[in-house]
């Protein structure tokens, strides 16, 4: 897999990083604001970058809050976002362990 | 010249607010989105908790159908978790739900506890306020 840079951003690292975050269980498309990346022969799931913005689009864990999130999200990201502003889309939360 | 001192004064300014709108606000740094879909989940979950409300009947045409679970259809169940909406206007949240109570508890009760664990869990989750949530309860659950 070769560095895959979109306007000066590296995007499997800004993937990577967003993912790591304890808050975020995945990064996924689809609504509401379908975001997506395509390069040559593959995708990148849930982040856009349009103009000055960079999109991630998360399911949110269940039992994190969004405020934990974001904080989470922007310090990781911000970094590797090269000046891009970065928006945040929860897009979906995981079920609650059953049981419970 | 009096006249024209109003209008000359702001288009002087104009471009240099311009400019200042261009330069990147130190903590502004993006912004959030929380989809509707997160909302009703959360609220959804609330009423699972409460072993005195569950799943709502399925409806046809708006009203419940009766003995639905004599004919296979899922029946209302206190055990799984109800079907809700959500909208979000900006910051305000307007949650609907159709869920079953367990007979004979308290309507209001129930609905109450429901609608102020909605509340407060959406607010502290995703710093949305709720508006309103609307609760119809179709069913009572032996």
């Amino acid at each position: 897999m070769t560095d895959a840079m979109v306007d000066g951003v590296d995007i499997d690292k800004l993937a990577a990083a967003a993912e790591d975050c304890p808050a975020v269980d995945a990064l996924v498309e689809g609504p509401p604001a379908m975001a997506a990346t395509y390069l040559p022969r593959r995708r990148v799931t849930g982040i856009r970058i349009e103009d000055d913005v960079v999109t991630i689009q998360v399911r949110l864990r269940w039992e994190s809050t969004v405020g934990q999130l974001a904080r989470q999200v922007w310090s990781a990201v911000r970094p590797l976002a090269g000046g891009h502003r970065v928006d945040i889309v929860v897009a979906d939360i995981t079920a609650p362990a059953t049981g419970g | 010249m009096r006249t024209t001192q109003p209008t000359t004064t702001p288009r002087m300014e104009s471009p240099l607010a311009e400019a200042s709108r261009v330069l990147p606000e130190p903590d502004y740094l993006g912004d959030v989105v929380i989809s509707e879909r997160v909302v009703a989940k959360i609220a959804s979950q609330a009423v699972y908790e409460t072993p005195r409300a569950g799943a709502a009947a399925p409806r046809m045409f708006g009203s419940v159908m009766p003995g639905a679970g004599h004919m296979g259809i899922r029946a209302s169940d206190l055990a799984a978790r109800p079907k809700t909406s959500a909208q979000i206007d900006s910051s305000v949240v307007y949650v609907d739900m159709a869920i079953s109570v367990r007979w004979p508890e308290s309507l209001a009760d129930v609905t109450e506890r429901i609608r102020d664990t909605v509340e407060d869990r959406i607010k502290a989750w995703t710093g949305l306020t709720v508006a309103r949530v609307r609760i119809s309860v179709t069913d009572l659950v032996a």
